[in-house]
């Protein structure tokens, strides 16, 4: 029903102001794993730091529309957005990472993402809505001129199709594991998931891979056991890499702490910075001046 | 979708868009030449699908950022219209306004590297609220100078 309203303009502005959003972005990379669990989102904010601590300018979108946990890994929860020339000014995490989530949105951390609409019908709405906000996310946040967006997406496929359909310039997935056939299963059908959509898949890393002894630095698996190198024969991807369990690093996580600058020199930050550059490798990065 | 009116057969124009009861949107049109209305209700479900899609029905108005979500989150953290604060590297600000730094206290601060300083201004404030402090003293600093190598 067209009632006066220009829905197909509307549509195609939609597109435009997105398109304008991320005009200055260089490269648009998404993290997922299929499954949750995995610590997707600790090596989305990782990743961040690593590659900000390289010299590049990095961008944060939480993607986890329902589960946003972006703002406490990079200390950012008590940050207030606000509203300049017409653009939402992202919150700004250490080494000037900039971040949006919906977790900043909402009246606290504990609050459930509720939307006001008719009840009884939101399965028929919710997604709509998800999509929106992601779309939103990316044409009204002041991202400026950014070397990278990393998009930490929800388990499962469905924002990634999403994804590609707001931002079809997207540069390509890393895929997150654990040493477990079961979600190594499920990473296989994200793996098929995004070839289908033609999205590249530029590295597969495997997270908690071990545990190293604090006292003896022996590795002490944590899983029943990986098949990353099947997965990785079967799925070639440009890089792989494996990322021990630190407790650490999840403290870090629940305060807010950057790892990677308090833990210079752990085979975890080692692991990370080694993440970036192979992912600056892959997209052709030059390192930064000075850096 | 176009309307015709029976008596003159001609093509109605729409009138205008407004709320109705349960979610539903009423839709008006009009035929220019003997003024008969007609009103389209919408099926409430539908009405919001168009509406989470981020579609505008009736009258256009100007775009604001985070439109949607701004307008359907419920439990919205607080209206985004006032200019951020201190959202340019030198750290966020707390929703309660956060502990009273004192002057040695900031001037130490200063000395770490610019990158490092708005994340240990955050961690130190964290630690502050945490224990029940309103400021930050020196010896706060220096104790996380410690412990993050500033």
């Amino acid at each position: 029903m067209e009632a006066g309203s220009g829905v197909v303009r509307q549509v195609l502005e939609q597109r435009d102001r997105v398109r304008a959003g991320l005009g200055r972005v260089k490269h648009k990379v998404a993290i997922m794993s299929g499954k949750g669990g995995v610590g997707k989102s600790a090596v989305t904010a990782n990743l961040a730091l690593a590659l900000a601590q390289r010299g590049f300018s990095v961008g944060v979108l939480d993607a986890d529309i329902d589960g946003p946990s972006i703002p406490r890994m990079l200390g950012v929860g008590g940050q207030r957005l606000g509203i300049e020339a017409g653009k939402v000014t992202p919150a700004t995490a250490m080494l000037n990472i900039k971040v949006i989530s919906m977790g900043l949105l909402l009246s606290s951390e504990n609050t459930a993402v509720a939307w006001q609409g008719p009840e009884g019908s939101a399965f028929a709405w919710r997604g709509a809505m998800e999509m929106s906000t992601i779309r939103e996310f990316l044409a009204d946040v002041d991202w400026g001129a950014l070397d990278l967006l990393l998009i930490d997406l929800p388990p499962g496929t469905q924002q990634l199709h999403n994804l590609v359909e707001l931002a079809p310039e997207l540069a390509g997935v890393i895929m997150v594991t654990i040493p477990s056939q079961v979600a190594e299963a499920t990473v296989r059908r994200s793996m098929d998931f995004a070839g289908q959509l033609g999205v590249p898949v530029i590295g597969l890393v495997t997270n908690m891979d071990g545990l190293l002894c604090p006292r003896c630095a022996e590795s002490v698996e944590l899983f029943p056991g990986s098949d990353a190198p099947g997965l990785a024969s079967d799925w070639p991807a440009p890089f792989t890499a494996r990322v021990p369990f630190d407790p650490s690093l999840a403290r870090c996580s629940d305060q807010g702490d950057p790892y990677l600058l308090l833990f210079g020199d752990s085979p975890v930050t080692r692991a990370f910075q080694s993440i970036a550059e192979a992912t600056r490798g892959v997209l052709g990065l030059p390192l930064p001046q000075g850096s | 979708m176009k309307h015709e009116c029976g008596s003159c057969e001609a093509v109605m124009t729409f009138q205008g868009v407004e709320g109705a009861p349960g979610g539903s949107l009423r839709i008006a049109f009009g035929c220019p030449h003997c003024g008969h209305r007609i009103f389209l209700i919408t099926n409430s479900q539908e009405a919001q699908l168009v509406r989470s899609m981020g579609i505008t029905l009736g009258e256009m108005k100007e775009h604001q950022p985070l439109e949607l979500v701004r307008s359907t989150l419920k439990r919205i953290k607080e209206d985004l219209s006032a200019p951020s604060s201190t959202l340019d590297g030198t750290g966020g600000k707390a929703e309660d306004g956060g502990p009273v730094w004192d002057d040695d206290a900031e001037d130490r601060l200063e000395k770490a590297p610019g990158p490092v300083r708005a994340m240990a201004r955050m961690a130190i404030e964290r630690y502050a609220r945490e224990k029940g402090h309103k400021r930050v003293t020196l010896q706060m600093v220096l104790k996380a100078r410690e412990k993050m190598g500033l």
